[in-house]
């Protein structure tokens, strides 16, 4: 199994304040990671920091993907590159339909010129497969959708796009059951044993439907505590208190 | 040249803010150009123009009216396409004319002005007045392009019957000094006039745009819109004024003007007023100007646009929605405008 992404001793800051101290992730090409953690631990600007967000500053700590230092890397590049960010909060851009968007950046995205009538087809399977009304195609990107449609409109991408990472953000956030069942089994189609999913969330449904191979617990910007699937269960019966007191040093390492 | 004062407000605020009206060097035209009509079976010279058609200042529209005349009558229960284009080129670099369009009752017409030229045109003044009988149907789509060194003026005025309706689509995207001057009298009851506009001011382009709707008739409806943006040394203001006067009930009005301001050099002001002497009425104003969204501009960017790309994406998405309403043939060609403006170095 090779390397996809290896983040070393990451130190990232916005402003004058630090979030991340000393993040340590390695993903292996096939692997599914989740990150769980209490609100503001830096779980996000983990996220963001992989996608190359210039509002987050690295300030120590190189990030690799594929064995290459994409550090300095402008976000476009890192895109071409094969890394893809699930929105927690997707933006609307009025005046671009979404079919046309997702089409030139699949142009963009992998250099090769789409056809436009296998690319409106495949578009609308995909569609289908959001439980999607094909009339969303033809509207413009994220305008007026609600928050769930803009959820899927993002898995949406995911699907087209085939990147080779995919962070995916609180994807399942303010989805209904059923939606969490639809989306998860997108996201479960799209993997394979050539892509990696690094996948934050603070739900238990979504890891029945998508089987993490590594559990991260981040804690104030550190990863406190690894471990397999069992380590979700776990956070949902006891909670985060007890990696809380580790951080703090008031309890125990092993917690 | 003499100094005029141009595009008034309907009410005036302090001095000291600079916006009640602008001074600008007003200078005759040369007339030299001749408008060029695809279709002149409506069409026939000379025209009278009422009392209360006002321009932007008496002097612009007086110009105006000293040029060519010419009256388009559609009649009742017609329907017509029209394409007006006027070229200002290095042998006719000025343009004067003045327009009554009468839509008899029931009557429609698709109308299309086309004002392009090159860098040696010096102006032009145009003047048009628009009466609309009752359930008369008016659309509008004008685009004027290129022009980098005429001052171009635009005065029009809509007087609209009983369920008229009005629907007007502007490209300013050409001129050095682009002055338009619109106004709207909604009559009858339930007439409806919208007033959509794109513009872009890049270089040391300053536009000038007026737009005032005046409620009469009950459930009348208007719209104004603007959207575009400003690069260079570019300077812009909008004055649009909704006026919902007693007995107008029921109406309902919108006004609005977002910009992106893509250069810390480019100046705007905006000046949506609500006048109101009626009290069952429903009005809105809005007004924004800024750079584009950094977070906008990081999540197309993690698609894979490079910075410059997804600018462009995001000026474009602001003003697409106003280039879809102009008429189909107009669209690329505005489209394309907009973005060899936005590219151009030196902006």
């Amino acid at each position: 199994m090779s390397e996809l992404l290896k983040i070393e001793n990451l130190h990232v800051s916005v402003g004058d304040k630090e979030l991340l101290h000393g993040i340590n992730l390695t993903v292996e090409k096939g692997k599914v990671h989740v990150i769980m953690g209490v609100n503001g631990a830096g779980k996000s600007t983990l996220m963001h920091a992989i996608m190359g967000n210039p509002a987050y500053k690295i300030t120590k700590g190189r990030i690799l993907f594929e064995g290459q230092d994409i550090t300095e890397l402008s976000v476009d590049k890192r895109a071409k590159l094969g890394i893809f960010l699930s929105f927690q909060s997707p933006v609307a851009v009025a005046g671009i339909t979404m079919e046309n968007f997702i089409r030139t950046t699949k142009t963009t995205v992998s250099g090769q010129q789409q056809k436009v009538f296998a690319f409106k087809k495949l578009l609308k399977e995909r569609m289908n497969n959001l439980s999607m009304d094909a009339s969303y195609a033809e509207r413009y990107l994220n305008d007026g959708f609600s928050g769930g449609e803009r959820k899927k409109s993002e898995i949406l991408q995911l699907r087209l796009l085939e990147p080779k990472l995919a962070l995916l953000d609180e994807t399942d956030s303010g989805l209904d059951v059923d939606a969490v069942r639809i989306v998860s089994k997108n996201i479960s189609e799209y993997h394979n044993e050539n892509n990696s999913i690094l996948l934050i969330t603070h739900l238990n449904q979504i890891l029945q439907l998508i089987k993490p191979d590594v559990v991260h617990i981040l804690i104030d910007g550190q990863i406190v505590r690894e471990g397999g699937a069992e380590l979700a269960d776990e956070v949902e019966q006891n909670g985060f208190d007890a990696y809380r007191l580790a951080v703090k040093g008031d309890g125990n390492d092993e917690a | 040249m003499k100094e005029i004062a141009i595009n008034r407000l309907p009410v005036l605020t302090y001095r000291y803010l600079k916006t009640n009206d602008t001074k600008i060097l007003f200078s005759a035209p040369q007339v030299s150009a001749a408008a060029d009509f695809s279709d002149k079976t409506y069409v026939t010279v000379g025209a009278e123009f009422p009392e209360n058609f006002e321009g932007a200042s008496s002097e612009t529209l007086a110009a105006a009216l000293a040029g060519e005349k010419y009256t388009i009558t559609i009649p009742s229960g017609m329907q017509a396409k029209l394409t007006i284009e006027i070229k200002l080129e290095n042998q006719h670099a000025d343009y004067a004319g003045a327009y009554h369009f009468l839509l008899q009752k029931g009557a429609k017409l698709e109308l299309v002005w086309k004002l392009s030229g090159t860098e040696a045109a010096q102006g032009s003044y145009l003047a048009s007045y628009y009466e609309l009988e009752d359930a008369a149907e008016l659309k509008i789509s004008k685009l004027q392009a290129d022009l980098a060194e005429a001052t171009l003026y635009d005065q029009r005025f809509f007087k609209l019957g009983k369920a008229a309706k009005a629907d007007v689509a502007s490209a300013e995207l050409g001129g050095k000094q682009v002055i338009v001057h619109s106004r709207g009298a909604l009559n009858g009851d339930e007439a409806a006039l919208t007033e959509r506009t794109v513009y872009t001011g890049t270089g040391k382009q300053h536009l000038d745009l007026f737009y005032h709707i005046d409620h009469w008739g009950k459930k009348t409806v208007s719209l104004i819109d603007g959207k575009g943006a400003l690069a260079g040394e570019a300077k812009k203001i909008f004055r649009s004024t909704l006026d919902f006067h007693r007995g107008c009930a029921g109406s309902e009005g919108e006004e609005g003007d977002y910009a992106i301001q893509l250069s810390p050099k480019a100046k705007n002001i905006s000046l949506p007023l609500l006048l109101c002497t009626e009290d069952n009425v429903a009005g809105n104003h809005a007004s924004s100007a800024g750079q584009v969204s950094e977070e906008d501009v990081y999540y197309l960017m993690s698609r894979g646009f490079s910075w410059e790309e997804a600018r462009r994406i995001i000026v474009e998405s602001l003003m697409r929605p106003i280039v879809d309403s102009l008429e189909t043939s107009l669209q690329e060609e505005t489209l394309e405008e907009i973005r060899r403006k936005l590219d151009a170095k030196g902006e």
